[in-house]
């Protein structure tokens, strides 16, 4: 026969409740450790595949209005975009120097040629273009030559020379002036702006640019739904661009507030200025969405005969 | 039961404050968005407009502003707003009576421009005023804008949530120099502000807006209570105007704590839900076969005792029963 007392049900009672307020502790605990793992790999996982931009200006229209964060997913190697993708890229805005060079008399120095050198160290290396690419060689033979104007100035294009100090030596005075034996410094400082465009061009496309037309992609019509504005604005001359390789053709969807690629001196942008591809619109919740699979040519709209 | 009931008014209460605060930011935000649809929707209609079609609406708006012998503004803000004419809302009606896009990116501003009508009034809306020019793309040309907007120091609490009455709030932020930009179908007219006044609302009446020879303005009136701000622009090339805006078109990287706030919250929210999730069916999960939650068994108890004492004295039941 059994016999019953009643403190064994209160000792009963008792472990259960201890047990419980154990489990629940050691639950607590696990789950805290849980999701503070979760937001550390979320946030690991995050960064090292996308990261956040914040747009300002007006050249991306309705799409991306001043102050939109976006998700920018960061380019992987051999990776290529399509139109319609809008990228983000470090752009070096590169403007021609332009020097006037006198003489130590104060006489301008026309029709002299000066070559173009770094020092990198104790070393000294001229720059030239000779195979077709810039490169810097330790011998002045086969360095560019650069000749002032009439009124005694040469213009230096900046696209392939980094923003530092550089030197012009010349080589050879005009007729009836002695050489000048001090190199002149100048330096290059070239802005370097991260902007948001769109691709409506990859490498290897035609577009055509006119003033009297919608702009054309490999014989296509521009969509217009999504752009305000028009190119005419912006670019009034008209030209024809084949994309080059691994080069990508950008526009601003504000067409006529846009500085891009339809700028002869913006150019197009290279693969190693991209920052990553725009993916998703945070805020404000007027864009909140995806920003990819948007088409940029209407279907249907092609005329090889408008070109 | 007592215990749910509690957190439950808690829940509420804390939810009622949050939204007290956060329903202004909500509903502008959901306005924009609305506003970016209509503008979309304008977008794809002048995509599919042939030049015919368009050089047609210009002209129509031309021979209004010709039409007009003074520019003025009457005051559609506390007046009301009158009948509007029906050639009036045929002119530049591109699409549900939108006239066009203003665009402010130093104040993050993008409207739609609406005609001036009974179903859109100047309280509601930012509206073209029928006593002005048109967007006509021409010289002698003084567009009137005007629209709701209050000062944020004067913001009645009951005014809060009222998007419409919020478009214009930060035009007191502009400074002279500031670019406005006007889209109409394919067109962009860019304007930089000249002047900032404040006037009473019989001043403004009273005011001869009329261009002079050669001029191309632009004029936005907001009601600030009983006053009304007025900012006026002078029109730019639209070639100058891409070189100042060129300086401010680049992207940026956010600050840590704006990574944090828009990373680490979504996260966190997910997280928290999750533990949420977990404490819910935890009771389930983690009970020993035969054991009872610890809310059955405290009812329990409490039922029992009450048995008991009913046991004890069956009388008491019958007093309770009388009272």
């Amino acid at each position: 026969m059994e016999i019953y007392h009643p403190r064994d049900e209160e000792l009963l009672r008792e472990m259960r409740r201890v047990r419980r307020s154990d489990r629940r502790k050691r639950l607590c605990i696990g789950l805290s450790i849980l999701l503070i793992l979760s937001i550390a790999a979320g946030l690991f996982v995050f960064h090292r595949y996308y990261q956040l931009a914040v747009m300002h200006g007006a050249a991306m229209g309705g799409t991306l209005p001043e102050g939109t964060v976006v998700i920018v997913r960061k380019p992987e190697t051999g990776r290529t975009y399509e139109a319609g993708d809008i990228l983000l890229y470090e752009k070096r805005l590169a403007k021609p120097v332009e020097l006037t060079i006198l003489s130590p008399k104060g006489k301008t120095r026309r029709y002299c040629k000066y070559i173009l050198y770094r020092d990198v160290g104790t070393t000294r290396q001229y720059f030239s273009t000779a195979g077709g690419t810039p490169v810097w060689l330790a011998d002045q033979a086969n360095a560019d030559v650069f000749r002032s104007s009439d009124e005694g100035t040469v213009t230096i294009a900046t696209e392939d020379l980094k923003n530092g100090e550089y030197h012009l030596q010349e080589v050879m005075a005009s007729y009836g002036q002695d050489l000048l034996k001090d190199p002149i410094p100048f330096s290059v400082n070239n802005p370097v702006r991260t902007q948001m465009k769109r691709v409506i061009a990859g490498p290897g496309e035609r577009v055509v640019l006119s003033p009297y037309a919608e702009t054309r992609v490999n014989g296509r019509e521009i969509d217009r739904s999504y752009t305000s504005g028009r190119t005419e604005d912006a670019a009034p001359e008209g030209r024809r661009v084949i994309v080059p390789k691994e080069r990508y053709f950008v526009q601003g969807d504000q067409l006529s507030l846009s500085l891009d690629s339809r700028e002869t001196d913006y150019n197009t942008v290279a693969d190693e200025e991209i920052l990553g591809r725009a993916e998703f619109a945070l805020w404000p919740l007027q864009c909140f969405g995806d920003l990819t699979g948007r088409q940029t040519t209407v279907a249907g709209s092609e005329t090889e005969a408008a070109e | 039961m007592k215990k749910f009931l509690t957190i439950l008014i808690l829940i509420l209460l804390a939810a009622a404050v949050i939204g007290y605060f956060v329903y202004p930011t909500v509903s502008d935000q959901l306005g924009r968005r609305r506003d970016a649809e209509i503008m979309a929707a304008y977008r794809a209609k002048t995509a599919v407009m042939d030049a015919d079609g368009k050089t047609e609406l210009f002209e129509q708006a031309k021979a209004w502003n010709d039409s007009l012998e003074q520019v003025r503004m009457d005051d559609v803000f506390t007046e009301g707003t009158s009948r509007t004419s029906r050639d009036y809302q045929n002119r530049m009606n591109v699409h549900d009576g939108v006239i066009g896009e203003l665009v402010i990116p130093e104040i993050s501003l993008s409207l739609p421009i609406w005609h001036l009508s009974t179903e859109t009034p100047a309280t509601r809306k930012l509206v073209h005023v029928n006593t002005s020019s048109l967007p006509a793309d021409g010289i002698g040309e003084n567009i009137i804008l005007a629209g709701p907007g209050i000062l944020q120091a004067e913001g009645i609490p009951g005014e809060i949530g009222l998007t419409d009455d919020r478009m214009l709030e930060d035009l007191d932020s502009m400074i002279p120099g500031t670019l406005i930009i006007l889209n109409v179908t394919d067109r962009t007219m860019v304007y930089r502000v000249s002047g900032i006044q404040m006037l009473s609302a019989a001043g403004l009446k009273e005011m001869d807006l009329t261009p002079g020879e050669g001029e191309e303005r632009m004029t936005i009136i907001s009601p600030r209570k009983d006053r009304r701000l007025m900012v006026q622009a002078e029109r730019i090339p639209v070639r100058e105007a891409r070189t100042l805006l060129a300086e401010e078109d680049q992207a940026t990287f956010p600050e840590n704590w704006k990574n944090v706030l828009f990373l680490g919250c979504p996260v966190m929210i997910a997280g928290l839900l999750v533990l949420l999730i977990i404490e819910l069916i935890r009771g389930r999960i983690y009970r020993l076969p035969g054991e009872k939650r610890p809310e059955d068994e405290e009812q329990q108890e409490i039922t029992g005792e009450k048995k008991e004492t009913t046991e004890k004295n069956p009388d008491r039941i019958e007093e309770v029963e009388e009272q």
